[in-house]
């Protein structure tokens, strides 16, 4: 009897019925019915809604306090396996919760709800629920962090660049600019990355670069040089050096063109920004000049 | 738009804000029917915009932030019912001699359509609501969806099929 296929009461709701079919409709029986249900509904309203005050909370959580209360429930209790696995590809989760971030020039240390340790590099950040914590331990990070993970069950740190799963144990994920760096201090780390698998254990640093195992050998370091104030590179481009040290600084430094061939390896200082820069300046051929407390500049040697 | 305009800058993020806080607050609501849980998924959704406001053109900002509202609500389970309120200014209604019956008769109808569109599934009362309440025309609901405005036409379709059928008899 109607031809109900055609969508034809939404176009009747927003009054773009043909008059024809608005004829058609108007003959219906429970046309009286369909007018009610517009009127009214055009009146209903959810309840109010204080916007101001919203933004201010909004403003409040946009902007969190660097260091939450720390939990010390048990000692660490360090497991000995860990699987890492690493996809480009893999979904970036979004989690809703705890903040954690280390500004620029300075590092964060907090433990999560079941003691497990973490330590934020400058200019990284870290999300994670504390809800149902202990049955699901995942967190995001953006840039790059030293875990002391606590036994339990499998723990998730999501990067851009791929995820890290482990079970517990000490290491060290450094996530940035299509690169991805992984130190194990303590226990096993298989990784898995693409149609590559490989095992690293107590000692072992490796790194993939654009889909490419860069690095792949022994160290004798117990925890990240970050973390003992030493910034260790290997095979880094100059460029990704620099933004290291902004961050780790907190520093501004000119633009500066550097060649994109020769990376850098080496130890600079993690304590004495000065020194550090001409370190790595008279690599480049390149001269510091001070031009602030956190202001410096690079300029060609003539 | 002028190529400096990010949602970084405060004023921009504000005036973004007062835009859209409340339709996507309504929108969450319709979906859950809790009022506090659509809130918080809300406020998360503007925080990820701010933490993600280098890398989101200002014209994708909405797109943006229905995507993770969306997101977030995907782990959202235990649905209660929405529950409405009569209060916007009628303008359509005749005021002329309106008898108690006829009152009592209205009074009766509202309340049953409260409860039909509490009990329409989600697809179809979040599309009938954003239309009727937010005032948002279909394409826009489309662009918030994520379907087609094709689709959304559909989902209004069978609310309204769905509503009359429980006033078959009235």
């Amino acid at each position: 009897m109607k031809m109900e296929d055609t969508n034809r009461l939404a176009a009747w709701l927003n009054n773009e019925l043909p008059e024809a079919e608005l004829n058609t409709l108007r003959q219906e029986e429970d046309y009286a019915v369909l007018e009610k249900i517009k009127m009214y509904s055009a009146e209903l309203q959810v309840s109010d809604f204080d916007s101001d005050r919203f933004y201010q909370n909004l403003l409040e959580k946009r902007n969190p306090t660097k260091v939450r209360s720390l939990f010390w429930k048990k000692a660490l209790q360090i497991a000995a396996m860990v699987t890492l696995f690493l996809g480009i590809g893999s979904a970036y989760v979004i989690t809703r919760g705890e903040q954690q971030i280390a500004e620029n020039g300075s590092n964060v240390a907090f433990n999560l709800p079941d003691n497990s340790r973490v330590v934020l590099h400058s200019g990284s950040e870290i999300t994670y629920s504390e809800n149902n914590w202990d049955s699901n331990r995942k967190l995001n990070l953006i840039g790059e962090a030293y875990f002391k993970v606590a036994k339990g069950k499998k723990f998730e740190v999501i990067t851009k660049e791929g995820t890290v799963t482990v079970l517990g144990t000490q290491f060290n994920v450094k996530a940035r600019n299509n690169r991805i760096d992984v130190t194990c201090f303590e226990g096993k780390v298989k990784i898995q990355h693409k149609n590559k698998t490989i095992i690293i254990t107590k000692g072992q640093t490796i790194a993939f670069a654009n889909n490419e195992l860069i690095i792949n050998h022994p160290t004798k370091a117990l925890n990240p040089s970050w973390i003992s104030k030493e910034l260790q590179f290997e095979k880094v481009h100059p460029q990704d050096v620099l933004e290291e040290l902004k961050r780790h600084y907190n520093i501004t430094i000119n633009d500066v063109t550097l060649p994109k061939t020769e990376l850098f390896t080496g130890h600079l200082p993690g304590d004495n920004s000065d020194i550090a820069l001409q370190l790595f300046a008279a690599s480049y051929h390149l001269k510091v000049v001070k031009k602030g407390a956190q202001d410096y500049s690079f300029e060609l040697i003539p | 738009m002028s190529s400096e305009d990010t949602i970084c800058q405060d004023s921009i993020y504000e005036s973004f804000y007062r835009k859209h806080v409340k339709a996507l607050r309504n929108y969450l609501y319709y979906k859950f029917g809790d009022l506090d849980q659509a809130e918080d998924c809300t406020q998360e959704a503007f925080i990820k915009l701010w933490q993600n406001c280098d890398q989101v053109p200002v014209e994708k900002a909405k797109s943006f932030l229905y995507t993770v509202a969306n997101n977030l609500s995907l782990n959202q389970v235990a649905h209660k019912k929405v529950v409405l309120e009569f209060g916007k200014k009628n303008t359509q209604r005749t005021e002329t001699n309106e008898s108690p019956d006829y009152i009592l008769e209205e009074e009766e109808f509202k309340t049953k359509l409260l409860s039909a569109i509490a009990n329409l599934n989600e697809t179809q009362r979040t599309a009938f609501l954003m239309h009727r309440i937010d005032g948002k025309k279909y394409h826009e609901i489309a662009e918030e969806l994520n379907i087609s405005v094709k689709a959304v036409e559909k989902r209004i379709h069978l609310a309204l099929l769905e509503l009359r059928k429980k006033f078959s008899n009235f």
